[in-house]
């Protein structure tokens, strides 16, 4: 290997030193010395890379997904002929297409209450938001906040069903309130649910998508409600 | 890959069904565990916090909505940060980002450098005033992992070129060492 092949080698990946490269370290200090530097280089490098990045109170933050639904795979037909095959795949879309309509909501309310679960330090979060973080978060969600008089603690943009979500949690006079904007749900009335310690409401938008108001323990959700509703405000 | 080392693995098919089912939940999790060392790949790619976390939250959604081709857990590090790299790529294609005043960035967004040295708060000003075809690459080295085959494969590019490159972003902050680049012809490498 002559000198400049192996200046090269060391240059752009010190720690890799094939044979070649090795036997021309053995008889060049010069390459040796080289290669001494870069590697103390790449010390400081990997330590810089590594340091963790300061957090931030301002910005949004990317939070867990949360698991979609799984949808079962289709059973093969049985029925021997195209006909009847035919026939079976009408009645099953027809029918699926019913059971998807009047389907019950009770998945969304787990679902919700399985990604708070995966985030459940967002309820002890005490540093208040800035007006300016909430409102990148609410960002496009149709939803609006008054800031003077609400304290949100946790503000994340959250991948829930295959969509980016608001996931708040707002400090009420009854405790911490969560509260998720889910536009590309629906659901066609006002549902409760009480599961694994959290209350919650599932209250249809006018645009027709959901929010979800979530608290801890067993309160009566129509106080929280009334304590929340005249500080968030649909704005389309 | 060299490195490849997800800080928490977690298996990410269904034991029940080995190799069959991709457990959704466990993919949740791998994200959030991964999620600091993206975000790390991505401000270093993107050197401004807020073009990172976009990076990132694209990245991931993307990711997302690809989950089942994802086959193995140990990949995934590789898979995540490829994916973030390309988003970065795509993101600078269609905005042409500009940072103006970079050293009034990193200063901002950074408090850790009053603990760093003198010697690292340069190396750190002189990895993020490097050209993007220097920096990108050398990122994907050390803090990514890459191989040079592997580099020069996700960057279009020959694997001597990609020793190249490496060689001259290496070299540009020698200075920071008080060394004088490679004055020996090396700083344009023939090859």
């Amino acid at each position: 290997m002559i000198h400049d092949e192996a200046r090269l080698l060391i240059g752009a990946a010190p720690a890799e030193v094939g044979p070649a490269l090795a036997e021309h370290l053995a008889q060049c200090p010069d390459c040796a010395l080289f290669r001494d530097q870069m590697l103390r280089m790449d010390q400081d490098l990997s330590h810089l890379f590594a340091a963790p990045l300061a957090p931030r109170a301002d910005t949004r933050v990317v939070a867990l997904p949360i698991i979609a639904r799984v949808k079962a795979k289709p059973v093969a037909a049985g029925f021997p002929g195209l006909l009847a095959l035919a026939a079976s795949l009408v009645v099953s879309v027809g029918l699926g297409l019913l059971l998807w309509t009047l389907r019950p909501q009770p998945s969304l309310a787990a679902g919700v209450l399985d990604h708070i679960a995966l985030e459940s330090a967002s309820w002890s979060a005490v540093t208040p938001m800035t007006a300016a973080a909430t409102d990148a978060v609410l960002s496009g969600a149709g939803v609006s906040l008054d800031p003077s008089d609400t304290t949100v603690t946790y503000a994340r943009s959250c991948l829930f069903n295959g969509h980016w979500v608001p996931h708040l949690v707002v400090r009420t006079a009854t405790g911490p309130v969560t509260v998720m904007v889910l536009r590309q749900e629906h659901i066609p009335a006002r549902q409760s649910f009480r599961q694994n310690g959290y209350s919650g409401i599932l209250v249809p938008s006018p645009d027709g998508g959901t929010l979800a108001v979530i608290v801890q323990g067993v309160p009566d959700m129509d106080e929280v409600a009334r304590a929340l509703g005249p500080h968030l405000h649909w704005t389309r | 890959m060299r490195n490849i080392n997800p800080e928490a693995p977690v298996p990410l098919v269904d034991t029940s069904e080995p190799g069959v089912a991709v457990a959704p939940l466990a993919v949740e999790r791998l994200f959030e565990t991964l999620r600091p060392e993206l975000l790390r790949f991505a401000w270093w790619l993107a050197r401004n916090r807020a073009v990172a976390e976009d990076v990132v939250q694209e990245a991931l959604l993307r990711a997302w909505r690809s989950r089942d081709s994802l086959k193995d857990p140990g990949a995934a590090r590789g898979w995540l940060l490829t994916i973030v790299r390309r988003e970065h790529a795509r993101l600078y294609e269609r905005k042409r980002l500009e940072i103006t005043d970079l050293d009034e960035v990193i200063a901002a967004e950074d408090p850790q450098l009053a603990a760093e040295s003198d010697e690292l708060v340069g190396l750190r000003l002189a990895i993020t005033q490097l050209p993007d075809e220097y920096r990108v690459p050398l990122v994907m080295q050390v803090l990514g992992g890459f191989t040079t085959d592997e580099i020069a494969k996700e960057l279009a590019l020959s694997t001597p070129a990609v020793l190249t490159r490496l060689f001259r972003a290496r070299n540009r902050l020698r200075r920071i060492y008080g060394l004088l680049p490679a004055a020996d012809g090396m700083d344009e490498p023939a090859l």
